[in-house]
C-alpha cells in the first residue's frame, strides 16, 4: 500500500487546499496521470500520480482547509506486476523541520505572523476563540487577549538623569578608574568629555576613612569580578639570583646610597623585557577578546598604610634603564602611600607584579586585576642549596609565580615567560 | 538502420527522460528543492549536438541543463547528488540543479542568467584561437536569450574575430511564459545570425538524427576555421517552465500536438519500423536505464552533507599562486 | 615610501602602469590586453600607448563597444587558462558588464565547488574632478567591493601602479584594479629595484598620533596635503592608504583607530552605503572604546557630479574639508 502525499509543486509551496479529486476509489491510476487539483496562494495546480495502482481510499475530501505538504491524501494499492520504481520514502534529514501536525478539524492553523505576535505578547493560542473567517484567529484576537495581562513589547527606560556626553574612550577610562563622568570638566569636541578630560581629573580627594572604604569596595569589586570571570592558571618556578645580585652589588658600589638599585628594580626590568618576548600576556581582555598592548606599562602592587592596596603603572617599563626604573619605583610608592597618584597611572597597567618578599612570603599566588590577563608574584629571596656543576652551593633563590588568564594563554606560553625572566636574570648586564 | 549508434542515441534520450521524471518525483517528495527545470521533450537536441563533439571541446549550458550534463557523460549519481545538495554532487552541493559543472569534461555550467553564458563561450573560443587549438565551444541558450544584449554582443564578437563557437539555440517557443512572437519583432532567428554574417540553419529539434546531422556539419566547419555557426533547434518542453507553473500561457491542445512529435517516440517508432528494434530490446533498455537511475538516486541518498564549517570555502581559489 | 638609499627614477602613474603591463606581457605569453581603443588609439587615457606596436593586434586587442561581451570573453579566456587584462574604459561603462563580473567572474569558483577559477584582471578608471559631467564621474568601486569572490584594489602611488599588476596576474581569482583618472599624470619616485607588492594590506603613508585619516586611491594626494596643513598647526595626522577595498584590511583600520582615537574617513564615493560606512562600522565593532570623538566622513555630496567647475569642486572631498574635519575632532 502506498500513501500518496500532498506534493510540493514549487520552492515556495508548503501548503495547499484540495479543490477536486479526478479519481475515485477503485480507479486504476497510471504514472503521469492527473488525479487531483489543488489550490495554492499562487495558482490552481494539477497533481500528478507517480505510481501504477488502484485507488484504495481518498483520505481527504475537497474543502477550504489548508493541508501541509507531505500530508497523506490518498492510499494507492500498487499493481503487483508493476516493475516501476517504488514510492519514494521520505525519511527526513536532521536539517528539515518536522511536518507540522494537522490542525484540529474545523479550526485553521493560525498564520506565522499571528503565531509570532502571540509569542511576543505571551498569549496562548490554544486558549483563544478566533473571530476571523471560519474561526481564524486574527491579530485583534491576540491583542485583545494580551491587553489585560500581556507585557509591553518593549520597555522604555525611564530615567531622570541626563546622560553625560562623553566619548567611548572617556567612558572606558572613567569606568576603569571608578570616576563619575558628571564630575569631569568637558573640553572635547562639541562639549564632550574626552579621554584627556578624564585623565586630567584628579583622583577625588576624600576623607581618609572614606578613601579606605572606597578602596576596599573597589578591591572587592575587582577581585570578585576576577575570580568570577577569569579562569586563572598558576605556574611557579625557582630563579637563581646569584649572578644577578653579585652584578648588582658591583653596580651599587659606584652609586650613592640614594641612587642604589634594589633587586626589585632588576626583577621588574626582567619582567618587562620578558613581556616583549611573550606579548600575549601584556594587554587587556575587553569585549570577549584579547587586545594586546603595544606598550608595556608595568603595574606594581603597593600596599597602603591605612589598609588596602593600589597597583599603579610604571609607563614604558621595558624602555627604562635600571636607574630610571628605581627612581620611578620610589616615586610611585611614595605617591601611592600619600594618595597622590595620577588617574592615568591607575588605568594604564598592562600587566602587574606583586612582590610580597619583604612580608616574608616565600611564594605568592596573585589574583589577576581585570582587564589585565596576567600577574607575576615574587616571594622573598631565600638562601638555598643548589647544584652548581655537580657540587652543592648556597645561592640566593627567589620563587617567581605567574597567574595568567587561560582564555588568552596556555601553560606553555606562561612557562616560556617564566623561563625568559629566568634567562634574563642570568645575564644581568643585559638589563 | 538500427545500428549500435542509433541504439545509443535512443538510450541517451531515454536516460535523460527517465532521469528527469525521477527528478520531478523527488522534487515533490521534497528531496530536491529550489528551481527545477526539466528537459522533457527536448532530449533530441542535447543528445544530437553533444554526441557530435570531441572530448576536448567545451560545453556551456543554461539552467535547464541536466540533459546536457548527462549527454556529456557526467555521472548521473553525481548530478543527482548535486540536486540533493550533497557533498558528493558534481558541484559539492554548492550549485544545485541550475549549476552543474564538470571541469574534467570541460562542462562550464549550468549558467542561470539568461544570455550570461554566451560571452563566456566567446572567451573560451578566443583562448583556443590564441593558442591554435582546434577545439569547438558549443553554447546552448533558449530563444528567450535572443532578446538579450549579451546575445547580440557575443554573436558580433565571435563573428568579428572568426572564433570557433557553435551557437545552439533551443527554440522551445516560450521564454518562461512569453511566446516568441510576443517578444521578438523578427521571429526568424536565423536571420539575426545572418545579419552577423554567420552561417545559420533551422533544424527540427524533435528529430535527433536531423539534429545530429546539422551539428556534425556545423562542428566540422567551425573546427576547420569556418568561424562561428548558429543552429536554431525547434523543440518544445512538455512540462512546466519550472516546477511551479499553472501553464496559463499555452493551451493543453498545443502541448498535446507537440507530444505527437515526442523525440523519443518518433525515434523509437522509426527504429522499430525500419526493422532493427524489437519490443524486447526496448524493455531491456528501459530496465537498464531504470537500474542506472535508481543507482544514481541511491548514491544521492547515501551522500553526505558538507560540514557547515566549510561554508566560506571556494569563494576564492584554494590553490596558492606560484 | 622610498628609502633614500635605493636608487630611484621619477615616473608618472600612467607610465608605471604601462611598464607593468608590457613587462607582464613580455614575461608571460598567456597575458594579453583587451578593451575598447587599447590598440590603435593607444588607450583612452594613453596607458597602452605604443603597446600595439610591440605586441601586435592579437595581444593588444581592440574590441567593439560591447562591455558585457568582451568582459565575459575575458572571463572565458581566463577559465580556459589565459591571463587576460581587460580594460574597461571607465567604471561608468562597467555597469554594462556588471552581469558578467558579478554573476560569472565572482561566482564560478564557488558555484562549481572549487572546480573552476577565473584569473582575470579587470582595469578601469574611476572618479571625478575633470568636469566630465555626471555620467563620466562615478566612483562606484564600492559596488564591486560588496561582492565576495572579487578582489578590489586601488593603487594610489606610482609604486603600487607599477607593482600591483604582477600580483594581480598571479592571483587565481578575479582582481579589479581601479585607477583614479586624476592620478595618471601624478609623478613619483620609483625604486629601480622593485618587486611585486601584496594586494591586501593597507599602508600608513604618514604616521601621527593625533588623528587618523583613512583613505584610498584618488583621495590619497588630497589627504596627504591635508596632513601637511594640519602639521603646520601642530596636529600630527596619521594617513592610512587602504590600497585594497576587498579584502579590507580591518586590522590596520583598527590599529589606526586605537593609536589616534579620532578618525576621519575620506572617500570620493557617496556616504550612503559607501565604503566609508563599512570602515566606520568596522571601527564601531572592533574599537569603539578607543574612540575619543565621533567618526567623521568626508565624502562626495549626495548629488550627481555637476559639470560647472565650482559646483564640481563643491561636490567632491577637498583638502580644506579634510583639514576642517580633523581640526574639529582634536578640538581646535
Amino acid at each position: 500500500m502506498i500513501d500518496f502525499l500532498l506534493p510540493s509543486l514549487g520552492a515556495d509551496m508548503d501548503r495547499a487546499k484540495l479543490n477536486l479529486w479526478l479519481v475515485e476509489p477503485g480507479d486504476t491510476v497510471h504514472k503521469g496521470q492527473i488525479i487531483a487539483e489543488v489550490e495554492t496562494e499562487k495558482a490552481v495546480l494539477e497533481v500528478e500520480c507517480w505510481d501504477e495502482g488502484v485507488i484504495e481510499e481518498l483520505l481527504v475530501q475537497p474543502g477550504p482547509e489548508w493541508l501541509s505538504v507531505g500530508t497523506p491524501i490518498a492510499r494507492i494499492r500498487a499493481l503487483e506486476s508493476a516493475d516501476t520504481p517504488g514510492p519514494v520514502e521520505t525519511p527526513r534529514s536532521p536539517g528539515q523541520k518536522p511536518l507540522p501536525a494537522r490542525p484540529p478539524a474545523g479550526r485553521p492553523e493560525p498564520a506565522p505572523p499571528i503565531r509570532h505576535l502571540a509569542h511576543e505578547l505571551d498569549v496562548d493560542l490554544s486558549s483563544l476563540q478566533g473571530t476571523g473567517e471560519g474561526g481564524t484567529i486574527t491579530r485583534s484576537d491576540v491583542r485583545a487577549a494580551a491587553a489585560p495581562t500581556g507585557k509591553p513589547a518593549t520597555a522604555i527606560p525611564i530615567s531622570g538623569e541626563q546622560r553625560v556626553k562623553a566619548s567611548p574612550r572617556a567612558r572606558f577610562l572613567a569606568d576603569r578608574l571608578g570616576l563619575d563622568l558628571s564630575d569631569v570638566a568637558a573640553t572635547g569636541s562639541g562639549g564632550m568629555v574626552s579621554a584627556a578630560d578624564v585623565e586630567a581629573q584628579p583622583v577625588p580627594a576624600r576623607e581618609p576613612e572614606d578613601k579606605v572604604a572606597a578602596m576596599r569596595r573597589a578591591i572587592a569589586r575587582s577581585m570578585a569580578h576576577s575570580k568570577r570571570e577569569i579562569p586563572h592558571y598558576y605556574l611557579a618556578t625557582h630563579i637563581d639570583l646569584d649572578e644577578a645580585l653579585r652584578w648588582l652589588e658591583i653596580q651599587n658600589a659606584e652609586r650613592s646610597v640614594a641612587e642604589r638599585i634594589l633587586p626589585a628594580a632588576l626583577l621588574l626590568k626582567a619582567t618587562a623585557l620578558g613581556l616583549r618576548e611573550i606579548p600575549d600576556l601584556n594587554g587587556h581582555w575587553i569585549d570577549d577578546s584579547f587586545r594586546p598592548s603595544s606598550s608595556i606599562h608595568l603595574g606594581v602592587a603597593v600596599s597602603i598604610r591605612e589598609g588596602g592596596l593600589v597597583a599603579p603603572a610604571i609607563h614604558d617599563a621595558d624602555q627604562l634603564d635600571l636607574g630610571e626604573m628605581m627612581a620611578r619605583l620610589r616615586d610611585l610608592v611614595n605617591r601611592a602611600r600619600s594618595w597622590r597618584l595620577r588617574s592615568s597611572e591607575m588605568s594604564d597597567p598592562t600587566m602587574t607584579v606583586t612582590n610580597l618578599g619583604d612580608r616574608g612570603v616565600e611564594t605568592a599566588f596573585p589574583v589577576i586585576i581585570p582587564p589585565q590577563v596576567a600577574m607575576v608574584g615574587l616571594g622573598k629571596v631565600v638562601d638555598t642549596v643548589v647544584a652548581v656543576d655537580g657540587s652543592p652551593a648556597v645561592h640566593p633563590v627567589i620563587h617567581a609565580t605567574l597567574s595568567a588568564d587561560h582564555r588568552v594563554t596556555d601553560g606553555h606560553r606562561g612557562g616560556l615567560f617564566l623561563a625568559t625572566i629566568d634567562r634574563l636574570l642570568q645575564e644581568p648586564q643585559s638589563l | 538502420m538500427s545500428d549500435s549508434h542509433h541504439l545509443d542515441l535512443l538510450r541517451q534520450m531515454l536516460r535523460i527522460r527517465r532521469f528527469e521524471e525521477r527528478c520531478a518525483q523527488l522534487y515533490q517528495a521534497e528531496k530536491i528543492r529550489g528551481f527545477l527545470h526539466l528537459y522533457i521533450g527536448e532530449e533530441g537536441v542535447a543528445v544530437g549536438v553533444i554526441g557530435s563533439l570531441l572530448p576536448d571541446d567545451a560545453v556551456v549550458a543554461t539552467y535547464r541543463e541536466h540533459g546536457h550534463a548527462l549527454a556529456r557523460g557526467m555521472d548521473p549519481g553525481a548530478v543527482m547528488a548535486e540536486m540533493y545538495g550533497k557533498m558528493e554532487g558534481c558541484s559539492r552541493g554548492r550549485g544545485g540543479s541550475m549549476h552543474l559543472f564538470d571541469a574534467s569534461r570541460r562542462f562550464y555550467g549550468g549558467n542561470a542568467i539568461v544570455g550570461g553564458g554566451l560571452p563566456l563561450a566567446v572567451g573560451l573560443a578566443l583562448a583556443d584561437r590564441l593558442r591554435d587549438q582546434p577545439r569547438v565551444t558549443a553554447v546552448f541558450f533558449g530563444e528567450g536569450a535572443v532578446a538579450e544584449g549579451e546575445f547580440h554582443e557575443s554573436m558580433n564578437l565571435a563573428a568579428l574575430w572568426n572564433l570557433p563557437v557553435l551557437f545552439c539555440c533551443e527554440n522551445n517557443l516560450y521564454a518562461m511564459g512569453t511566446a516568441l512572437e510576443r517578444s521578438e519583432s523578427q521571429t526568424r532567428l536565423t536571420l539575426k545570425a545572418a545579419s552577423y554574417e554567420m552561417p545559420a540553419w533551422e533544424v527540427d529539434g524533435m528529430d535527433v538524427l536531423a539534429v545530429e546531422d546539422a551539428a556534425r556539419k556545423a562542428i566540422e566547419s567551425v573546427r576547420s576555421g569556418g568561424g562561428p555557426h548558429f543552429l536554431e533547434m525547434r523543440t518544445f518542453r512538455f512540462r512546466a517552465h519550472s516546477m511551479f507553473d499553472p501553464e496559463l500561457y499555452r493551451s493543453k491542445e498545443e502541448v498535446e500536438v507537440w507530444k505527437e512529435r515526442d523525440p523519443i517516440e518518433l525515434f523509437t517508432r522509426r527504429l522499430i519500423t525500419d526493422g532493427g528494434l524489437t519490443e524486447d530490446d526496448l524493455a531491456t533498455m528501459e530496465s537498464d536505464v531504470a537500474e542506472e537511475i535508481e543507482a544514481a538516486v541511491a548514491f544521492a541518498e547515501a551522500g553526505t552533507w558538507e560540514p557547515v564549517e566549510e561554508l566560506t570555502r571556494f569563494v576564492y581559489s584554494e590553490v596558492v599562486p606560484s | 615610501m622610498t628609502s633614500l638609499a635605493t636608487p630611484t627614477r621619477t615616473i608618472t602613474y600612467r607610465e608605471a602602469m604601462r611598464e607593468s603591463m608590457s613587462d607582464a606581457m613580455r614575461n608571460d605569453p598567456r597575458v594579453f590586453l583587451m578593451g575598447e581603443d587599447v590598440g590603435r588609439y593607444g588607450g583612452c587615457y594613453a596607458v597602452s600607448k605604443g603597446m600595439l606596436e610591440e605586441f601586435g593586434p592579437d595581444r593588444v586587442r581592440d574590441t567593439p563597444l560591447s562591455e558585457a561581451a568582451f568582459v565575459g570573453a575575458g572571463i572565458g579566456a581566463a577559465l580556459a587558462g589565459l591571463r587576460p587584462i581587460v580594460e574597461v574604459m571607465t567604471v561608468n561603462f562597467s555597469l554594462l558588464a556588471l552581469d558578467q563580473i558579478v554573476n560569472t567572474a565572482a561566482l564560478y569558483s564557488h558555484m562549481s565547488g572549487g572546480q573552476f577559477n577565473v584569473p582575470i584582471v579587470i582595469r578601469m578608471t574611476t572618479g571625478a574632478g575633470r568636469q566630465l559631467g555626471a555620467q563620466h564621474s562615478h566612483s562606484l568601486e564600492v559596488w564591486y567591493a560588496h561582492v565576495p569572490g572579487l578582489k578590489v584594489v586601488t593603487p594610489a602611488t606610482v609604486e603600487d601602479a607599477r607593482w600591483m599588476l604582477p600580483t594581480a596576474l598571479e592571483d587565481p581569482d578575479p582582481v579589479i584594479i581601479f585607477e583614479h583618472a586624476a592620478l595618471y599624470n601624478s609623478e613619483g619616485d620609483l625604486p629601480e629595484q622593485g618587486a611585486p607588492v601584496d594586494l591586501d594590506r593597507a599602508v600608513v603613508r604618514r604616521p601621527g598620533p593625533d588623528v587618523g585619516l583613512i583613505t584610498y586611491g584618488g583621495s590619497l594626494p588630497k589627504t596627504l596635503a591635508a596632513a601637511t596643513e594640519l602639521a603646520e598647526e601642530g596636529i600630527s595626522a596619521q594617513v592610512l592608504d587602504l590600497r585594497s577595498l576587498r579584502p579590507l584590511d580591518t586590522e590596520a583600520i583598527l590599529t589606526t583607530a586605537a593609536s589616534t582615537h579620532r578618525i576621519v574617513i575620506v572617500d570620493e564615493g557617496w556616504k550612503t552605503a559607501g565604503i566609508s560606512a563599512e570602515i566606520a562600522a568596522s571601527i564601531a565593532e572592533g574599537a569603539i572604546w578607543e574612540l575619543d570623538a565621533p567618526i567623521r566622513r568626508v565624502c562626495s555630496v549626495e548629488v550627481p557630479i555637476p559639470y560647472a567647475r565650482h559646483m564640481e569642486d563643491a561636490a567632491l572631498p577637498q583638502t580644506a574639508g579634510i583639514v576642517a574635519a580633523a581640526r574639529e575632532l582634536v578640538g581646535r
